[in-house]
């Protein structure tokens, strides 16, 4: 389990799916709270707006200390004499039995259909101007389809009025523009009305100092306790209870509550079933991921299982990709492909083990037949020597031959370290010839070098090693009194060695083998011409080493033509690099 | 017993030659293919080794070729080791196949294997009468007596012994127990015929006169 794909695959999707969950369910939820409170809010910001309506009929002193104590027999003008009697919280005591009939007859009101564009707080507002106390006493509000002159209001009649409104207008556009003298609650104009409030409502207005102006309450309601707003209006969830507190005038306070329950019961139902729906959800795409998941991982598992068969000797294992889909059949076709090249150089390194192996069993098999006869019986000493000679001439082409494998080998490992000097390569081509010349001389070849003085940055035993065995090449495959001539050139971004005879000419086809260990062009060669099978192959790695490369061209009959192509020195160039390395 | 060797590597091939000189078979020599299967087909040899790498023909094809014409028992040498090669060669009608490096006892001895067997005969000692021939050792005892022989003489038993029964001819003695660079005189088969009827008994070899000599008839 520990960093299994498949279980972290499964923690990441249980974590996306418990947040898209939980995400979708809450936008949901709130949502759904919204939608059902807004409704509420619009009416009981209504509702408050029709009492802070009201309440800017009432004298200043009034809403700052609440009613005095005494009976409200003589007009409250505001702004009169009498400002602010003592606080007096009792008339508010008297009218809370007076919530109680009302309760009944608002319960039986229809839930109008949520006009939730409905702004009736502002119709109120806009109308407040209209009926006032006036400074000249209190005056009688203009009740619905009641016009006439304006009348002082008593403060029962005040007290009467400061209630919730019974229906509400509908729509956007309605209410005179302020200022106009028959804009009135109740006019014409006034769009179609629908029931107020759509459940039962009950309201505390409260005077500056906190004395209790009206209320009306449920019955068997706790009295409101009264609070200071810091906002104008301030909604707050209370027991089941939605409730408004919006700031009158004069720092008077007005709120107005609805029992919510039902909403509350819903809002509460569906997040139950929210909770409920999301864990199924969940457990569904927990299930769902993990099967897929394992789906997802099968053929990874069958790759697996294929690929622990595949040995060293299994290299030609393959994965089946046909019935893959398509990312897993090109992780199939990649694995695959690296089979092959994997299958191609096992191959290559085998075919070498056993070309090199073979070339050590002829020497070898001289070596020890010619012991085992010297060994058969007394032999004279003419005839030890003579066996003593040839198993020295199997020693060293034995020796010769794993010396080559060892060139090899440290070239293809990349671990031959050059030594570079600055060297003329025409003198090295010399020295390369100079050393064949009995071998040239004994083939009845004629062997020269041509070209000035071309200097080159080499290590040039290793460039004498390749020129040795390309000329070498050159004499053995020449006919008889043919020629092998050695060029050294330098062109315009390199130096070149040309080894050019005129010897048998190599076949089109083998051309492409050249190069390779162990290659022959005659494959039962004949033993006079042949080495170890290694020197091209040597030769060609030498000069890569050097960053240069050789190239064959040949023509039956008339002659082959090897190119050691060398990348130039620039002059300054190789002189810093000489210091450098010094 | 006459064996050709057919092997391109001058110091393997000395080495192989001179150790079937010693041990009494008659040898030839070949360097090349083309060489070698002109010999192996104009000459009824008693076992040909074969080296597979040779120049101008491989060992292969000249298998192939001699096959059509001569039954003649083959031992490949071959510095091949691979399964393949060894099946392809005993497939193309090798009788053995030897590895290089090898060793000359063993070489020997495989080679004394498969002329027996060519001669039908399975087990390595061949009791005629009172006088048995040992072909591994090869010596001669008589009634349980060693009895010296030649290297010659011994070649001449053993092919004598080895063909019992068979009527043999002057000229496949000459040509199985000579190499091609004996200077043989004409006689030479009766002198080593009258020697081993000294050592073994007048009756061991009869002449039917003008046809050659047969052993046990």
């Amino acid at each position: 389990m520990a960093r299994s794909l498949r279980w972290r695959l499964q923690i990441w999707h249980a974590a996306i799916l418990v947040l898209a969950i939980a995400g979708f369910s809450g936008v949901l939820f709130l949502q759904f709270q919204r939608s059902l409170l807004r409704e509420i809010d619009a009416e009981l910001l209504a509702g408050a707006r029709a009492l802070e309506g009201t309440l800017k009929l009432a004298p200043r002193f009034i809403l700052e200390a609440g009613f005095p104590d005494g009976p409200l027999d003589r007009p409250l003008g505001r702004g009169g004499a009498g400002r602010g009697p003592g606080p007096g919280g009792a008339r508010g005591q008297v009218e809370r039995s007076g919530g109680e009939s009302p309760t009944g007859e608002r319960s039986g009101g229809e839930r109008g259909a949520g006009d939730r564009d409905s702004e009736p707080g502002e119709s109120r507002k806009a109308n407040s101007p209209g009926p006032s106390f006036g400074p000249g006493g209190v005056e009688r509000a203009g009740r619905p389809g009641g016009p006439g002159r304006p009348r002082p209001l008593t403060p029962e009649q005040w007290m009467e009025l400061l209630t919730l409104p019974r229906e509400l207008p509908v729509g956007r556009d309605f209410g005179p523009p302020p200022g106009t003298p028959g804009g009135r609650l109740g006019e014409a104009r006034r769009p179609p009305a629908r029931p107020f409030p759509s459940q039962p409502s009950y309201y505390s207005v409260f005077a500056a100092n906190g004395s209790l102006l009206k209320s009306e309450l449920a019955s068997g309601q706790e009295p409101i306790p009264f609070v200071r707003p810091r906002n104008p209006v301030e909604y707050r969830n209370r027991d089941y209870r939605r409730e408004l507190v919006l700031k009158g005038p004069d720092n008077s306070v007005v709120i107005v509550g609805q029992d919510v329950r039902p909403q509350f019961d819903q809002i509460q139902w569906l997040g139950t079933r929210l909770l409920a729906i999301g864990l199924g959800v969940l457990a569904l795409g927990l299930f769902g991921g993990w099967w897929l998941a394992g789906r997802a991982i099968r053929p990874l598992e069958q790759i697996s299982e294929t690929a622990r068969g595949i040995e060293a000797s299994k290299l030609a294992e393959r994965f089946n990709v046909e019935s893959a889909d398509a990312e897993l059949r090109e992780l199939g076709q990649t694995l695959n492909s690296m089979l092959a090249r994997l299958e191609a150089g096992f191959e290559q390194q085998n075919r070498f083990a056993a070309d090199a192996s073979h070339e050590l069993r002829t020497p070898l098999a001289v070596l020890l037949s010619h012991t085992e006869l010297a060994l058969a019986r007394q032999r004279s000493p003419d005839e030890y020597q003579a066996a003593l000679q040839t198993i020295l001439r199997s020693g060293e082409r034995m020796k010769g031959l794993v010396e080559d494998l060892l060139v090899l080998a440290r070239v293809n490992s990349g671990r031959l370290d050059l030594r570079r000097e600055r060297t003329d390569l025409r003198q090295l081509a010399e020295e390369s010839a100079q050393l064949l010349r009995p071998l040239a001389d004994a083939a009845g070849v004629e062997l020269r070098v041509v070209g000035e003085s071309v200097f080159a940055e080499i290590d040039s035993s290793r460039m004498g090693q390749s020129l040795v065995n390309l000329i070498a090449n050159a004499i053995k495959y020449n006919r008889p009194q043919g020629s092998v001539s050695v060029e050294v050139e330098q062109t315009a971004d390199a130096v070149v060695l040309r080894v050019s005879d005129t010897g048998v000419g190599i076949p089109v086809e083998s051309l492409p083998h050249l190069f390779e260990p162990f290659y022959r062009v005659d494959a039962d060669r004949s033993r006079e011409t042949g080495g170890s099978g290694l020197g091209l192959a040597i030769s060609r790695r030498l000069v890569n080493a050097h960053g240069g490369e050789i190239t064959v061209h040949s023509e039956r009959g008339v002659g082959s033509r090897f190119e050691i192509r060398l990348p130039a020195v620039n002059e300054l160039e190789g002189k810093s690099n000489l210091a450098v390395d010094d | 017993m006459r064996v050709l060797v057919i092997e391109d590597e001058p110091d393997l091939r000395r080495a192989i030659v001179q150790s079937l000189l010693e041990s009494g078979y008659a040898v030839d020599e070949a360097a090349t293919g083309p060489d070698g299967l002109f010999k192996a087909t104009s000459w009824d040899y008693d076992a040909i080794v074969l080296d597979l790498m040779l120049p101008g023909l491989s060992g292969f094809d000249l298998l192939q070729q001699l096959r059509r014409e001569r039954a003649t028992p083959v031992l490949i040498l071959s510095a091949r080791d691979g399964v393949d090669d060894r099946i392809k060669g005993l497939d193309l009608g090798a009788d053995d196949y030897l590895i290089k490096p090898f060793s000359i006892r063993e070489l020997l001895a495989r080679l004394r294997a498969l002329i027996r067997r060519a001669a039908g005969q399975a087990k390595s000692t061949i009791e005629i009468g009172e006088i048995s021939v040992n072909l591994v050792n090869q010596t001669v005892n008589r009634a349980g007596e060693l009895v010296p022989l030649t290297a010659r003489e011994y070649s001449l038993v053993e092919l004598l012994a080895l063909h019992r029964g068979k009527l043999i001819s002057r000229t496949l003695i000459y040509d199985h127990i000579f190499g091609e660079d004996d200077s043989s005189l004409s006689n030479l088969v009766d002198v080593h015929v009258s020697n081993i009827r000294k050592k073994l008994g007048a009756e061991f070899i009869q002449t039917r006169r003008g046809q050659g000599y047969i052993v046990d008839g």
